[in-house]
């Protein structure tokens, strides 16, 4: 039974826990040492938390001998992105500058996953800051694509996509400012959900631009990532932009029929796909029509537009919130300071990599530029112009396809332009924009690449989306990198 | 639309405290100049009357948006132990950082 744990979805190993079949303590053995063996080449883990999970797994296993209730995530290991907090354990960021930082709270995430039996197995590597989509831009080590160890495994939650892609851990969070979640889960074959902005509460992550930061699951299939936002889709009165509704049930309203649903399809954008991407668009949009759904044609003259807004939004509130690390009340200060000045300066000198220095330069560009309208106010009127084309072609369907990124997993070290990196977030963006649900799944392999579908719905529709994402992945195993099956 | 010059970037680099070597200053001006220049396709969109985004939910009334909204409560903060556990520098009591010559500061300032 243990030689195959890591095959099982969440719920399959929570069942088997719940039942007694195995205990928490054998499971949670069994991924560190699968993480111990593996993770040597693939790099996903920051820090691996051998203590702390087994003696959580054993609170499990006593729980549970006792009759009380164990939780819907009962013994599942999960990992944590490294910028989000686990009390007491490092937060790097995948920073210098945070090398030493320690979190002093609980983030809300992390509590509602542990309330419900969670086993937090350690904090997964990201770009720095989760500045970047490759996480080439951590400062702490590389992590490679469980498919082909030469390529990224996206970003900037790389780390997360990989760790789950590899089987190491059943779930993981990850945080998605501009599709940091979808797109690298699409290149690592695994499920990315961004909620609706406001649904899940960001208290205890490290903010990185505040108005278009999520927190999200990633997992093997949807109905694991549907049952972590049962868990984490709460109200949290510490999170200011956390909306103030009741829980939803998702897995119950997961049937796998989408008959009578109308998805939009923006085909006139796809330009930028290969032959062979556009080929699995086309067939994933064939089978969501076999299962009954209805496809419609749709406009989104914006979209090539987000990606500079997003630059624009995003630079400029990275600019603003990165002025607290200034090596006073956190962070690793420069040894050569010796005034307040030089505090502030050489500690960013020596702790920030290339492009956190370059987005900050820019954000404070944009905010400093003689005029400031120019770039921000306009940006942010373009963004509601987006929100307005997005919201106007719901009038015409239920949800939208497109596909997560235009082609599979790149090189790594590949793409060296920050215009064309930036652009690999395209289809993502202007789902963060406007707050959307939006979730990633995998609908096929190009040359032994993942790639991947997004689906996106209307404000406060993720249940939607889950169902639609149910039915399309009803039918497909899921993926599994051959190297780690 | 605006031209930015090797100038801009280091006085940039200022402005946001991130000292930066020549060669960075150099690099960051490559890039800023390619970057601001794809930014400024946003130009062509009109956006006449247009109001910027805010994550304000346009399904509620203002009535029911503004008691959404509350002041800050004061509340459970961390203790003064676990704040300054993460200082680079700090004795018992209070966070160290060296001594403010106001004088070379105003100087500095002019």
């Amino acid at each position: 039974m243990n030689a195959a744990l890591h095959t099982l979805s969440a719920i399959e190993l929570r069942d088997l826990i719940s039942q007694g079949s195995i205990s928490a303590v054998d499971a949670i053995q069994y991924f560190l040492e699968r993480i111990d063996r593996l993770d040597v080449s693939l790099g996903a883990f920051l820090n691996v938390f051998h203590t702390r999970a087994l003696e959580k797994a054993e609170l499990i296993d006593r729980q549970r001998s006792q009759g009380k209730p164990v939780g819907k995530l009962a013994g599942v290991p999960i990992a944590i992105k490294d910028n989000i907090h686990v009390l007491g354990e490092l937060t790097t960021c995948a920073s210098k500058f945070l090398t030493n930082y320690r979190a002093p709270f609980e983030a809300t995430v992390v509590e509602l996953l542990e309330q419900e039996g969670a086993i937090i197995i350690g904090k997964t590597n990201l770009d720095e800051f989760a500045m970047g989509s490759s996480t080439e831009y951590s400062a702490l080590k590389s992590t490679r694509n469980p498919w082909n160890l030469n390529c990224s495994p996206g970003g900037s939650s790389g780390g997360s996509a990989a760790a789950v892609a590899a089987r190491l851990c059943l779930g993981a969070l990850g945080s998605d400012t501009g599709g940091s979640i979808r797109q690298p889960a699409a290149f690592c074959g695994v499920v990315g959900f961004k909620p609706t902005y406001g649904r899940v509460s960001r208290h205890g992550l490290v903010s990185l631009a505040s108005s278009l930061d999520h927190i999200g699951p990633i997992a093997t299939c949807s109905r694991d990532a549907a049952l972590m936002m049962e868990i984490l889709g709460k109200y949290c009165p510490r999170d200011a932009m956390s909306a103030n509704r009741p829980p939803e049930d998702y897995l119950n309203e997961m049937s796998g029929d989408i008959k009578g649903l109308t998805i939009g399809v923006p085909w006139r954008y796809f330009d930028s796909l290969s032959p062979a991407s556009k080929a699995l668009m086309q067939e994933a949009i064939t089978s969501l029509e076999k299962l009954g759904a209805q496809i419609v044609e749709i406009d989104f003259a914006l979209l090539d537009k987000a990606v500079a807004v997003y630059s624009i939004i995003g630079s400029a509130e990275a600019a603003f919130n990165f002025a607290r690390f200034d090596g006073i009340k956190y962070g690793v200060r420069s040894a050569k300071a010796t005034t307040i000045d030089e505090i502030y300066s050489l500690s960013k000198e020596d702790g920030f990599g290339p492009e956190v220095k370059r987005r900050l330069l820019l954000g404070t560009y944009i905010l400093s530029s003689c005029d400031q309208n120019t770039y921000y106010t306009k940006a942010q009127q373009i963004r509601t112009l987006i929100a307005k084309q997005l919201e106007e072609a719901f009038q015409k369907c239920d949800l939208i396809a497109t596909p997560v990124t235009a082609s599979t997993a790149f090189e790594s070290g590949s793409i060296r332009d920050p215009v064309q990196m930036s652009l690999e977030d395209t289809y993502t963006i202007p789902m963060n924009l406007a707050g959307l649900p939006a979730i990633s799944i995998p609908a096929g392999l190009i040359n032994g690449k993942p790639f991947g579908i997004q689906l996106t719905g209307p404000q406060k529709s993720d249940v939607k989306v889950f169902q639609a994402a149910y039915a399309f992945e009803k039918r497909r195993k899921p993926l599994l990198p051959p190297q780690h099956s | 639309m605006h031209e930015i010059c090797q100038e801009t970037i280091a006085k940039l680099s200022g402005l946001c405290h991130i000292e930066c070597t020549p060669s960075e200053l150099d690099q960051f001006f490559k890039d800023l100049r390619l970057l601001i220049s794809y930014m400024d396709c946003i130009q062509s969109i009109n956006t006449d009357s247009v109001p910027p985004y805010c994550h304000y939910d346009q399904t509620l009334s203002w009535d029911q948006a503004q008691a959404h909204m509350y002041a800050d409560i004061p509340g459970n903060t961390l203790s003064r132990q676990s704040m300054l556990a993460n200082a680079p520098q700090h004795t018992e009591e209070v966070v160290v950082i060296p001594f403010i010559d106001t004088t070379t500061a105003s100087k500095s300032a002019l």
